[in-house]
């Protein structure tokens, strides 16, 4: 992850800057980003962070994550893309009740009174929870106080202002060319 | 004079260290059984310190000085949000209790921003029932600065915790302590345990400043004795509270009701006084079910006395 602080505050500037690779490192996020900037300015006060994720967050189901058949009126499931496991196993429980799931492996289930067709369009992981996460991480890493929040998101970017006060135009457009920027690099 | 420390040795014959504190007229401030592991706070009369020593040898145990027993301590934070809790100030306050005081983790209902952040009238109440306030601040020098009217009417002396070092806040807190800050982690690294000993021992010292200036006009009685009249009462022995009684530096919260227990307290016989007369007994302000008694200086008591 590619990092850039621009702060007014020396302390404040090193010690954000620490503390938001220790919070996005904490959350699992660190390796999703590919780089982000941060702008500080405790005396107006606003912070602008912009973040552009390496990969466009997707919507996955079922189908993408794991090898669906069926076999003598059961269907059988591999989980073929680990980091998804817990997220398969709870929709699964959701979906047909912990009985009818029965997790032979770590990887192997059998499914009973399950429908094909009707499991591979399962969605797994929603792109908009990837981008919620995100923001979420983005807001735990910003100073409580700022309740006057922006934010501006694109395919790969996820742009915060935060403030304490009105937020007003040129702020709103400093945190707009900075989303721009952001963007545009990544098109590159 | 009593002299307040703090066993730290096995279970086994730990019974023994009991009875002679009560032998001698001490009293146990605190007691906790961890595994095969007993920690007793006591406090005991100073002629009978080696004695105590000396058991503490014999049993295989040590005597460890704590500085801060005797003490309830607040740590005080912007919020309880998850920007401020639990770190630092739980680390914060876990070296405290090492020192031996009762600590209390206290958050803010609006004491975050740098604009926005306010204190109310309620809240500096209930710190200024404690003996002494810690009030934990962020990153930002600015911010730090602006906050220093939290510590506006509190009258505990209160120490700052903060990132970088503030300017111009000297008068407003007894001692600050910089280079902590926001944390998202414990603090556990060899340089945040120094900066955690560095907090403790400056609160020690503040504590010890406080005694000296109590010791000028001395307390009538000193809490701890009458901790030993309190055990008596039937509401502090049916308690379920893990420590019913905490000592303050010059008085004690007890926690049963006020209302409720008014009269008995007021009625206790301490140096054959009734408790009432030596002492200010209020209901707490953080619950009915705590009571504070200030107890008062002995000049106080001649004064009222001649009236």
């Amino acid at each position: 992850m590619k990092l850039t602080v621009m702060g007014t505050d020396e302390y404040g500037t090193e010690a954000y800057e620490e503390l938001f690779r220790r919070i996005l490192a904490d959350m699992g996020k660190s390796r999703a980003i590919d780089e982000a900037r941060m702008v500080l300015r405790p005396e107006d006060p606003a912070f602008i962070y912009s973040v552009r994720m390496r990969s466009r967050p997707e919507r996955l189901t079922m189908k993408d994550v794991a090898e669906i058949r069926e076999e003598g009126g059961e269907v059988q499931l591999r989980i073929s893309d680990e980091r998804y496991a817990p997220s398969i196993l709870s929709k699964l429980w959701s979906t047909y009740g912990r009985d009818s799931v029965d997790q032979r492996t770590r990887f192997e289930m059998t499914i009973k009174g399950a429908n094909v067709e009707d499991l591979k369009k399962t969605e797994v992981v929603s792109g908009q929870k990837v981008r919620n996460e995100m923001i979420d991480a983005l807001w735990r890493t910003l100073p409580e106080g700022m309740k006057s929040r922006y934010h501006l998101s694109g395919p790969r970017t996820v742009t915060i202002l935060a403030s304490e006060n009105i937020l007003r135009p040129e702020l709103k457009e400093e945190a707009s060319i900075l989303h721009k920027e952001m963007e545009g690099e990544g098109d590159v | 004079m009593y002299e307040v420390m703090m066993f730290d040795g096995g279970v086994y014959r730990s019974d023994e260290m009991l009875d002679l504190i009560e032998d001698i007229g001490g009293s146990v401030v605190q007691k906790s059984q961890m595994a095969q592991t007993m920690l007793i706070t006591m406090a005991v009369p100073a002629e009978d310190a080696p004695a105590v020593k000396e058991l503490a040898r014999e049993l295989g145990g040590e005597m460890k000085s704590v500085p801060l027993a005797g003490t309830e301590i607040a740590v005080v934070g912007p919020s309880l949000g998850r920007h401020h809790m639990p770190h630092p100030i739980c680390d914060i306050a876990e070296q405290l209790r090492q020192y031996g005081a009762i600590t209390v983790v206290m958050g803010l209902a609006r004491g975050r921003g740098k604009e926005t952040s306010q204190i109310s009238a309620d809240e500096k109440t209930i710190i200024n029932e404690y003996d002494a306030a810690i009030f934990v601040l962020g990153n930002f020098k600015k911010c730090v600065e602006e906050k220093k009217h939290l510590f506006d009417d509190i009258t505990v002396p209160v120490i700052l915790i903060s990132g970088p070092m503030p300017e111009g806040l000297d008068e407003d807190c007894e001692g600050i302590v910089c280079g902590v800050g926001r944390k998202s982690e414990r603090m556990r690294r060899a340089e945040e345990i120094d900066k955690l000993v560095e907090i403790a021992d400056m609160t020690a010292e503040i504590v010890s400043d406080r005694r000296v200036e109590l010791g000028e006009d001395p307390i009538f009685v000193h809490p701890a004795e009458v901790k030993q009249r309190l055990e008596e009462m039937e509401a502090v022995r049916e308690s379920l509270r893990p420590a019913p009684i905490v000592l303050h530096l010059d008085g004690i919260r007890v926690k049963i009701p006020y209302n409720e227990n008014r009269e008995e307290l007021e009625g206790l016989v301490v140096f054959g006084r009734p408790l009432g007369e030596v002492a200010r007994i209020t209901p707490s302000r953080i619950s009915d079910s705590s009571t504070l008694i200030r107890i008062m200086t002995r000049s106080e008591v001649e004064y009222r006395d001649s009236l």
